[in-house]
């Protein structure tokens, strides 16, 4: 006690001071069981969840060590009820197993008799069970293995899932490790998958998930099907596999909206499973279409409900779900751990920062005044109407531009929501525009020259937030967007984070209009970033200095020379099958807010 | 005055209860009265009064309660020996164990008397241990009154009595009369090597249960009880027994061990197993340490629920039930703010009441809200915070794990309701309390071995009361700190360490602390200062962060925590506190009066990391928004398009008393009522017209409601007061004995003079004692219609206000109600012994109802 890094409140969260001395072994301690809240600068906050509980009781852990790491790192005296609860919530996991009975098939066993009788007499359980084994033991139909282990969950008492996975369809997949190799905890992401099974793995943005899954599907060396956000996701992973792995072009097929390939190796898009006729999915098939052996979630924080509930159908195949956070906008957390699995491994954003993987950001929110006349336009606006009144506002576009002019020798994004303006910006400042009606051969030929240097300044839309690999961009600058989505944010700083080969910092800038509701929203943002510990300043769009003014910065150009393995031209690109003009994309969510102003 | 105990005109005063306590030291009898308070209100007039109120059931059952266990065993004991018995012969019986202390403990509470060499126990005090001292049975003679004449004679041949060759069933063995039967057998079981004989003449199965009944308890339930046969003809060990009249079935299906077998089947340890000394209290190790840490924190924890509490009462009172109390969602609501279940919830209510931070509104529109003491006590240190919540909780009456159970008809009780208050409460509290502390340290006892100790410590005392009373009191410990992890926490042991020694002290009202009115300064002082070491030291530190958070990593400072309350919100709270700043929370720090400066001042002397940036602009641009909009209070206002006539108004002398005030070229506004405003104006020679009330400015009530805390009742228990009170009704004892002994002296009373004895105790003493001795007394009665009539009875029982007796004009059983008697007198010691024997077994017919109530 005395003097740890750890204080343990009463409402279960863990406050953790990271100058301790001791912080690093404490934060090594809780990992497993607390999910990170908050890590800014000085204090971080994990929270006992039951979720971060079980899962860490999947990953093997009992309440003893949780128990321990808790009352040994802890300043004060750890609250006793919490300990209990602890040890009460953990104990939970695994009083219920599903397992594969040589005679009766799938059978739901329990370790506690008074618990089976318990959930069985539950009403939403009662259905999914079959006929009565023994006293321990209850025949279980495979069609609901998912939806048993949902509702169980639901009711507090998650079932481990010991009943084990079809090998599925043999197909040799190697890695080619040449010139490359896998990081450290990548192979240990891996592994964790491996050996549980199923689950998920949680690795921040540009740490390399597409790699491990990549490794995974090696491990398996089975066919796969692989379901991603969007096609150039999509496309993206194909261009990783055949760069990683063994695997040709003719073994990776395309399920798309255009497309309907299936091979051993089957990249398939969200919008395409969820896609409805008459209230009936059309491809519900694909699930079927092939003994697959493994399946993959990319993104697994935004998978739509749809695809959990055919995800419940499959629950034989082994299953590796990809995310950067488990933390999901509606609350389905408890779906992506009964359905997907437990979290298989999960590094500390952070540290991986620290481990020198991804760039360092520089978060910067620029204020900028609204002229006399931009006020008053702003204050009689129509409520519907201010946001895009402020958010696009002209002042802004100065500034920008400084910006821009600043980071002359760096490659820059500037990302914003509405068309007019980035329009206007695009113009202003010599750079392509990519929006959702740019056509995919079009943004593939910008998305290439910008990795190749030829274009050192790109206006997109939203349709960046997600999903494509510009991994030499050095700056963001934000002009407008939807706010207080914490999801957004992280794919926006996800653009610039990928590691820079000559490890210099990555700026995140956003222009906000002053006393307005963009600042309101800025504020969010500011929460947010500095919830995730990066360093967060405002500034007067004033102080900026105009770079025309300032003396030569001095050479930079030899930071190009140094090829990053992850941004090496592609030679596939040109010849690329996904050259037409994606429906898919053209129906993406994202693009839909666009210029049509903002959404509360 | 006649006395009549004794009516023996040369009293020997060291055989009599009067003389006894004619006799004592002042010093003894002021002890007495301290003990037994009962005694000495009223006080009684002289001793035969004293003597006669040393009889009462209620004062001798209350002082019987208060009995452990070992005192009550030799108690028992000494109903089982003649009376009077010498303390080397009660020593002897109960195994010679060590029985001065406990028999000195005895006398000083009025429940034996006389001296080392004859002791006696007080009549009512043998009739309440009951029939079956010490785990034995009844004497002989009383088991076999259910016997019928042909079953005595039965179980007189058995035992010899009755030569073998006769048929005992036909001929009553030449017994013809009943009694003397009974007396026949009993005198055989006196004489114990008898009974021993009878004994080795049993089978090995029938010792077995011997032996078991003789431990104790001496009844037993079988479906023999009524079969009695011969021993030849007998089966099982009960029918063996039965028939050699060893055991008696006193009813259908029990059979009772007599006394005289269950002594001679004991031998050598007449008393049995005697329990000297407590049980001990057994539990898990979690170490004193563990034990103080975890108390801390539940001082700690306890003292912001109380805070969280009465803040939120504070800016929005509750209104209790029609029937007084806090309704269900009131309490399910301050559970939820609590973040706790609604049992603490319960708690955390009656605690906030009980130390006296919340009460009642006065009035009609009564309301749940904090009182000024609770500011005053805001200010205080935790440690000091938590010793007024302690001291307040432990004489507080209120039994708070009642609250959410049903009554007796079936209502669910309701926090801050009466029902919720018992008064028996603080005494068992503290019984509970110094049982807790009993524990070894560090060791957590069990609920099991704390109610063991409990039960030897007052074996008699019972009620629906004390099983919830134990639990509860030891969950609301563990919630107070008092104990940490279920073992005493040192701040535990020294409550406990204060309650023995108030026990110890009969000034004072036993387990209650001497208490004045304001509260236990004293004790709140000594609790607070042995908490404060256990609590984490404060600090006065905050690491602010770019997510526009402050922890403060430990208790803070009060001062420190007051201040930053203005200006940020707590988000997460326990041993750190997690303050959040937002536009609001500064905006309400501005509204209170802070500016800018005094934010930025207050934080950078606080924050050890310095001030993150992002929180520097929010404050000024907070700030800077601040105050940009005005607004105020105003009654009514005025308004003209006309500038230069509003300027006239202003200016008018007539419209100085309107309380105007111009805030814009075409707006005045005034402190008046419109109505009076109008009024005014038309005074003044203008025309004005009325405008609808739209866009007037409503003056805001203050949030913060308080009541002044109304005088509760405080027991004026001070022990000077109670001792000399005492002393007091000791002097008047002495002279109204003295007045009273001088009287009879003058009267010459003759025997022949039947003087009926009329005090109401006496009376009821007497009979009592006819009752034991089997005497008859002279009764004088009123009978329902008012006609007095003077009767011979003899009493058989005294209870519930009635007296059950055999009376001898209408020679038959016969119940009086105890009010309408007028008067008794012993009238065997008038004319001697003789009288018609009443048959020996009438009890058991059903007495006529003669007298119904």
């Amino acid at each position: 006690m005395a003097d740890g890094p750890l204080i343990v409140q009463s409402d279960k969260t863990l406050l953790l001071e990271v100058d301790h001395p001791g912080a690093p072994a404490a934060r090594a301690a809780i990992a497993p069981f607390a999910e990170l809240e908050r890590s800014p600068e000085h204090v971080h906050t994990y929270r006992v969840t039951p979720l971060a509980l079980w899962n860490a009781r999947a990953a093997g852990h009992d309440a003893e060590q949780v128990v321990d790491a808790l009352v040994r790192h802890s300043r004060y005296a750890v609250p006793h009820a919490l300990l209990v609860d602890v040890a009460d919530t953990m104990d939970r996991y695994g009083r219920l197993r599903l397992e594969n009975d040589p005679v009766h098939g799938l059978v739901l066993r329990a370790l506690d008799r008074a618990v089976l009788v318990e959930v069985a007499r539950a009403k939403k359980v009662a259905p999914m069970l079959g006929t009565r084994i023994d006293d321990d033991t209850i025949a279980v139909h495979p069609s609901e293995r998912g939806r048993l282990k949902q509702a169980l969950l639901k009711l507090g008492w998650p079932a481990e899932d010991l009943a084990g996975y079809v090998d599925g369809e043999k197909h040799p997949i190697e890695l080619r490790q040449d010139g490359w190799e896998l990081r450290e905890y990548q192979k240990g992401a891996v592994a964790g998958f491996w050996e549980g099974g199923s689950g998920v793995v949680v690795l921040p943005s540009g740490a390399g998930k597409t790699i491990v899954g990549a490794a995974a599907m090696a491990q398996a060396g089975a066919t796969t099907l692989i379901l991603v956000t969007n096609t150039v996701a999509g496309r993206q992973w194909r261009h990783e596999l055949l760069r990683r792995t063994s695997l040709t072009e003719d073994e990776i097929g395309e399920y798309s909206g255009e497309r309907k390939e299936i091979r051993p190796v089957t990249i398939a898009t969200y919008q395409v499973m969820t896609a409805r006729r008459k209230g009936e999915y059309l491809h519900l098939d694909l699930f079927g279409a092939r003994d697959w052996g493994l399946i993959v979630y990319d993104e697994v924080h935004l998978l739509p409900a749809p695809v959990f509930r055919m995800t419940a159908d499959i629950q034989s195949r082994r299953r590796l779900g990809l995310t950067a956070t488990l933390v999901r906008e509606d609350g389905r957390e408890g779906d992506v751990f009964s359905l997907i699995g437990p979290k298989r491994y999960d590094a500390p954003w952070r540290e991986i920062e620290a481990q020198g993987w991804i760039a360092p950001a520089q978060c910067t929110e620029v204020r900028v005044t609204l002229t006399d006349d931009e006020r008053m336009t702003y204050a009689v606006a129509e409520p519907e109407e201010r946001y895009r009144m402020c958010a696009t506002a002209h002042s802004k576009r100065a500034v920008v531009e400084r910006l821009v002019r600043r980071h002359s020798d760096d490659r820059v994004l500037v990302i914003g929501a509405y068309l007019d303006q980035l329009d206007e910006l695009g113009e202003l400042l010599g750079a392509p525009v990519i929006q959702g009606s740019t056509r995919n051969r079009e943004r593939e030929r910008l998305f290439e020259a910008f990795r190749t240097g030829e274009i050192t300044t790109l206006v997109v839309s939203k349709v960046a937030n997600v999903s494509i690999d510009l991994p030499e961009a050095g700056v963001a600058v934000q002009v407008s967007g939807t706010f207080g989505s914490r999801q957004e944010e992280a794919q926006r700083l996800g653009r610039v984070l990928r590691p820079k080969a000559d490890g210099r910092a990555a700026h995140f800038y956003t222009v906000v209009a002053r006393d307005t509701l963009d600042q309101e929203y800025a504020a969010h943002r500011q929460r947010f970033l500095a919830e995730q510990g990066y360093a967060y300043t405002i500034v007067d769009a004033d102080d900026i200095p105009d770079p025309r003014d300032v003396a030569d910065r001095g050479d930079l150009a030899d930071q190009y020379d140094v090829a990053d393995p992850h941004s090496a031209a592609d030679p596939h690109s040109v010849a690329d099958p996904y050259s037409a003009a994606d429906p898919d994309d053209l129906a993406d969510p994202d693009d839909i807010a666009d210029g049509a102003g903002g959404r509360d | 005055m006649m006395v009549s105990m004794p009516a023996d005109p040369a009293p020997d005063e060291s055989t009599t209860l009067v003389g006894w306590l004619r006799a004592l030291p002042d010093e003894a009898i002021i002890r007495l009265f301290l003990l037994r308070p009962d005694l000495a209100t009223p006080p009684p007039p002289d001793f035969d009064v004293l003597a006669a109120r040393l009889e009462i059931r209620v004062s001798v059952a209350r002082a019987l309660e208060r009995l452990d266990t070992n005192a009550c065993e030799v108690l028992e004991a000494l109903t089982i020996l003649p009376s009077p018995v010498p303390l080397a012969e009660l020593t002897a019986f109960c195994g010679h164990a060590e029985v001065v202390g406990v028999v000195r403990r005895l006398r000083e509470l009025g429940l034996l008397w006389g001296d080392d060499g004859a002791l006696r126990v007080v009549g009512m005090a043998v009739d309440l241990v009951g029939a079956r001292p010490l785990g034995l049975g009844r004497p002989v003679r009383e088991c076999l009154s259910v016997y019928r004449h042909t079953q005595l004679a039965r179980v007189a041949g058995a035992l010899g009595l009755i030569p073998a060759a006769t048929d005992p069933t036909e001929s009553g063995g030449g017994f013809t009369v009943r009694a003397d039967l009974v007396d026949a057998i009993a005198d055989l079981f006196a004489d114990p090597a008898r009974v021993r004989g009878w004994l080795d003449g049993c089978s090995e199965r029938a010792h077995q249960l011997l032996r078991r009944l003789a431990a104790g308890p001496a009844l037993g339930t079988t479906a023999e009880a009524g079969r009695l046969l011969t021993v030849a003809t007998a089966r099982s060990p009960v029918e063996e027994l039965l028939a050699r009249g060893l055991l008696v079935g006193i009813d259908d299906d029990t059979v009772e061990l007599p006394r005289e077998v269950g002594l001679a089947v004991r031998g050598d340890e007449p008393a049995g197993r005697l329990h000297p000394h407590p049980p001990e209290l057994t539990g898990a190790a979690v170490g004193a340490s563990a034990a103080d840490a975890a108390a801390a924190l539940a001082a700690d924890t306890v003292v912001r629920w109380i805070t969280m509490l009465l803040d939120a009462w504070g800016t929005t009172p509750v209104t209790p039930l029609r029937t007084g109390g806090l309704s269900v969602r009131d309490l399910r609501a301050t559970a939820k703010l609590l973040d706790t279940d609604e049992r603490t919830a319960a708690f955390v209510v009656e605690l906030a009441a009980a130390a006296g931070l919340v009460d009642a509104t006065a009035g009609v529109d009564v309301q749940y809200v904090p009182t000024a003491a609770y500011d005053r006590w805001g200010t205080d240190l935790v440690a000091a915070r938590w010793a007024v919540l302690v001291e307040g909780w432990l004489r507080s009456p209120s039994a708070a794990w009642l609250v959410g159970e049903r009554d007796e008809r079936g209502r669910q009780i309701a926090a801050m309701s009466l029902e919720v208050r018992r008064s028996s409460v603080p005494d068992l509290r503290a019984q509970v309390l110094r049982a807790l502390a009993a524990a070894p340290a560090g060791v957590a006892p069990t609920g099991e071995s704390l109610r063991a100790l409990l039960t030897w410590r007052a074996p008699r005392r019972a009620g629906t009361l004390l099983a919830g009373m134990i639990d509860g009191t030891v969950a609301e410990a563990e919630l107070l700190g008092l104990t940490g992890r279920g073992a005493p926490s040192t701040v535990g042991r020294l409550l406990a360490a204060q309650l023995d020694e108030e026990s110890a002290d009969p000034a004072r009202v036993v387990g209650l602390p001497s208490r004045p009115a304001g509260g236990d300064a004293a004790l709140c002082a000594r609790l607070a200062d042995a908490l404060t070491p256990l609590l984490p030291e404060p600090v006065e530190e905050l690491l602010l962060q770019a997510d526009l958070t402050a922890v403060a990593p430990g208790p803070l400072v009060p001062r420190v925590a007051a201040q930053l309350a203005r200006m940020a919100d707590v988000e997460s709270s326990g041993a750190a506190t997690v303050y959040r700043f937002s536009e609001e929370s500064l905006r309400r720090g501005f509204d209170s009066g802070l500016v800018a400066e005094d934010i930025h001042a207050a934080l950078d002397r606080l924050g050890r990391t310095g001030v993150p940036q992002g929180l520097t602009y929010l404050i000024d641009d907070t700030a800077r928004r601040h105050g940009r909009l005005r607004a105020g209070p105003a009654s009514s206002y005025l308004r003209c398009d006309d500038t230069a006539l509003l300027a006239e108004v202003v200016a008018s002398r007539r419209t100085q008393a309107l309380g105007l005030r111009r805030i814009a070229p075409t707006i005045v506004i005034s402190s008046l009522p419109t109505g009076e405003l109008l009024a005014g104006l038309r005074a003044a020679g203008y025309a004005p017209v009325a405008e609808a009330p739209d866009g007037r400015v409503v003056l805001s009530r203050p949030a913060a409601h308080r009541t002044p805390a109304r005088p509760r009742q405080a027991p004026v228990d001070v022990a000077d007061g109670r001792l000399a009170q005492a002393r007091d009704v000791l002097r008047l004892v002495r002279r109204g004995d003295d007045s009273a002994q001088a009287m009879r002296a003058a009267g010459g009373v003759t025997g022949a003079e039947i003087g009926l004895t009329r005090s109401a105790p006496l009376i009821l003493v007497m009979l009592q004692g006819a009752v034991r001795d089997r005497r008859r007394v002279l009764l004088g009665y009123v009978d329902q219609q008012g006609t007095p009539s003077d009767r011979i009875v003899r009493p058989t029982a005294v209870d519930g206000g009635w007296l059950t007796a055999w009376d001898e004009l209408s020679a038959g059983p016969r119940r009086f109600a105890l009010h309408r008697v007028t008067g008794v007198a012993d009238i065997d010691e008038v004319f001697g012994g003789g009288g018609a024997a009443a048959p020996a077994d009438w009890t058991t017919a059903a007495p006529d109802a003669a007298d119904p109530p």
